[in-house]
């Protein structure tokens, strides 16, 4: 049994490894008890105990605005989202990359790194891209991009019927 | 005669009267009889008085003839009878005197011829004296002399007249004897007569009512001789039935003597056992005690611990809250080597080496937060356990103040129980005493109940005896009735 400190100064003293094979990193997380994984490289960050502005809107979604990085985002439910329901209160929210809008969710279970060829890579099925196996448990792969899509796509229609 | 009257009531009436009766015939008897002694006395009275005149005259005669034969002989030897009579004479007018004093006439007579016969004694005395002087002519003289005739002629008919009136009382008085002679006889003759009717009248009275009195009893006698011997016979059944219930009495109250010594025995090892028992409450009283002050001891032990779990609660709530800092920490740490590797990521080569460092922080917050979450099960298990101990421990506490309360109330019931064994002691001991004095009581019963089974015995013996009896009796009576019905038939 090694201490931390022990492992932490093994992990510097080590030689720098050899590129790692193919491979891709995600949050795995838990919505309304199912798990999921949200791919690391969809999102811009990840923060907790946002302080979430809540906005007079139609969209249950819709949880409020938050200041990030001198950014205002739009903070989305993303249990309410893909239509799942008892979520549970959102603490985690990941900012999606490259767009002014998060999804917050309850449960977050932590970083995993898993190789190109044990994500099995499915046709879109609606905000699905693929899954995997983790501790012999399958998780879906969960599309920010197009669940967040599928919101301004809502909205925008829903916008449109009022004018 | 009364018909109430008693059988000695009437005997003694009956007598009452035949003595009444006789002693009136006594009475008058008695008084007929002292009539008729007086009236001897007084006739020997008067032949005494007449004696003594006789006497009285031949004294004076023997006088003169003394004084004669002195006056002719001169010789001294014939003034004996002279002096005798002189001697005599005094008192026999002294005894006249005496006997006549009843009678006034007589003693009047006898006063008168007092100084004749003085005077007559002085004539002869003084003839003797002249006969001595002088000489017999002067005496012869003398004596010659009427005056001496006259004088002894006075005194004769004063004795004569004297005679005559005793000889007139002598008659008087003779006939007043006849007369209570008479008396006497027809009251001794005629009060034995009515003596005897009078006997037989009330002997027959008496026969009579007795007859009838001792017939009736005669007849009650036998009824009740019948009775007597029928109640005789039941006595004698009733004694046979008494002396054989008195057998089995007896018999019982042997077998009850022998179970009362046994009881005794019993209650003598009762309270012998009760005084081992009493000493093992006392043993056991000290052992509750001295587990009364252990369970304290475990009383005072169980807060030491149930504070020290409380203190060991606090100190894992601390922990727990150390560990939500580390925790946090850890979480930031992910969140923070998570969006290192996401620009690490964005980055692109010039990237990757912060990516590994990224990686390996991340994997430190990865193995912080997991040993935190081992680290916090196990101080929610020490947390749960500390509960649990806790918990344990009042619940043991709160035995150990059942238990406490219990030790009490064994302490109690051992005091109780030593009270109760010394009550019992005392009632054992009361019960031996008891039973002993029943015992000597039983025995005692026993002995009663043996010399009532003898009296049972000689009362059936008596029974036997009284039924002879009533039967004598029954004769008896009858025989008497007989001879009772005999007579008044």
């Amino acid at each position: 049994m090694f201490t931390l400190g022990e492992l932490f100064d093994a992990g510097f003293a080590a030689a720098p490894l050899p590129p790692p094979p193919a491979h891709r990193d995600f949050l795995c997380i838990r919505i309304g008890g199912e798990p999921s994984a949200i791919p690391l490289a969809d999102i811009a960050s990840l923060h907790t105990g946002l302080r979430v502005v809540a906005l007079p809107t139609r969209a249950p979604e819709l949880l409020g605005v938050a200041a990030i990085r001198a950014t205002v985002v739009a903070i989305y439910d993303l249990g309410a989202a893909l239509g799942i329901p008892g979520a549970g209160a959102p603490r985690w929210t990941a900012v999606v990359r490259g767009r002014p809008a998060g999804f917050a969710f309850a449960g977050f279970e932590g970083h995993a790194r898993i190789p190109d060829r044990s994500i099995a890579v499915a046709t879109q099925h609606g905000h699905v891209r693929g899954q995997f196996s983790l501790d012999g448990q399958a998780r879906a792969i969960v599309d920010l991009g197009s669940v967040l899509t599928a919101l301004e796509h809502r909205w925008h229609s829903a916008t449109a019927k009022d004018r | 005669m009364h018909r109430n009257w008693t059988f000695g009531r009437k005997v003694g009436g009956g007598f009452a009267v035949t003595v009444a009766a006789l002693v009136v015939i006594a009475v008058t008897g008695f008084r007929s009889a002292s009539s008729l002694v007086d009236n001897d006395e007084w006739v020997s009275h008067t032949h005494q008085v007449r004696r003594q005149l006789a006497d009285l005259l031949a004294e004076l005669l023997n006088a003169e003839t003394g004084q004669r034969g002195f006056v002719i002989t001169a010789q001294a030897e014939f003034l004996e009878p002279y002096s005798q009579a002189l001697g005599a004479l005094d008192k026999t007018l002294a005894e006249v005197r005496r006997l006549t004093l009843d009678n006034p006439n007589q003693t009047r007579r006898i006063d008168d011829l007092r100084p004749v016969i003085d005077t007559r004694l002085a004539v002869m005395k003084r003839a003797i004296e002249q006969r001595r002087a002088t000489s017999f002519e002067a005496a012869a003289a003398t004596v010659a002399n009427s005056e001496g005739k006259q004088l002894m002629d006075r005194v004769r008919s004063s004795i004569a007249v004297m005679d005559d009136e005793e000889t007139s009382l002598l008659e008087v008085r003779r006939r007043e004897a006849q007369s209570s002679t008479a008396a006497t006889k027809l009251v001794i003759e005629g009060g034995s007569v009515a003596a005897i009717i009078l006997t037989i009248i009330v002997g027959w009275l008496i026969t009579r009512s007795l007859s009838s009195q001792i017939g009736s009893a005669a007849r009650h006698i036998q009824s009740s001789s019948a009775e007597l011997e029928s109640a005789a016979n039941q006595q004698a059944s009733g004694a046979r039935e008494q002396a054989t219930a008195m057998a089995e009495i007896a018999t019982t109250i042997s077998e009850l003597l022998a179970t009362s010594r046994q009881i005794a025995d019993s209650a003598r090892r009762v309270s012998q056992i009760a005084g081992q028992t009493a000493g093992a409450a006392r043993i056991g009283e000290v052992t509750v005690a001295k587990g009364h002050e252990a369970t304290a001891t475990v009383r005072r032990q169980v807060d030491v611990i149930v504070g020290h779990m409380l203190e060991l609660g606090k100190k894992s709530q601390q922990v727990g809250s150390v560990l939500d800092i580390v925790a946090e920490l850890a979480e930031q740490t992910n969140i923070l080597a998570i969006n290192a590797t996401i620009e690490a990521a964005g980055a692109g080569d010039a990237g990757r080496r912060f990516g590994v460092v990224a990686d390996e922080i991340r994997k430190l917050a990865d193995r912080v937060a997991g040993s935190t979450k081992e680290i916090r099960g196990m101080v929610e298990d020490v947390r749960s356990a500390v509960n649990t101990t806790v918990m344990a421990t009042e619940a043991g506490s709160k035995a150990v103040d059942v238990g406490t309360a219990q030790v009490i109330e064994m302490a109690t019931a051992f005091r109780q129980i030593a009270s109760l064994v010394g009550t019992t002691t005392d009632a054992a001991r009361e019960i031996e005493l008891s039973t002993k004095q029943q015992a000597t009581a039983v025995e005692q019963v026993n002995l009663a109940i043996t010399s009532a089974a003898g009296a049972t015995r000689e009362t059936e013996a008596s029974a036997g005896q009284i039924l002879d009896t009533a039967s004598q009796l029954a004769e008896l009576s009858t025989g008497l009735l007989q001879i009772v019905e005999t007579k008044a038939t």
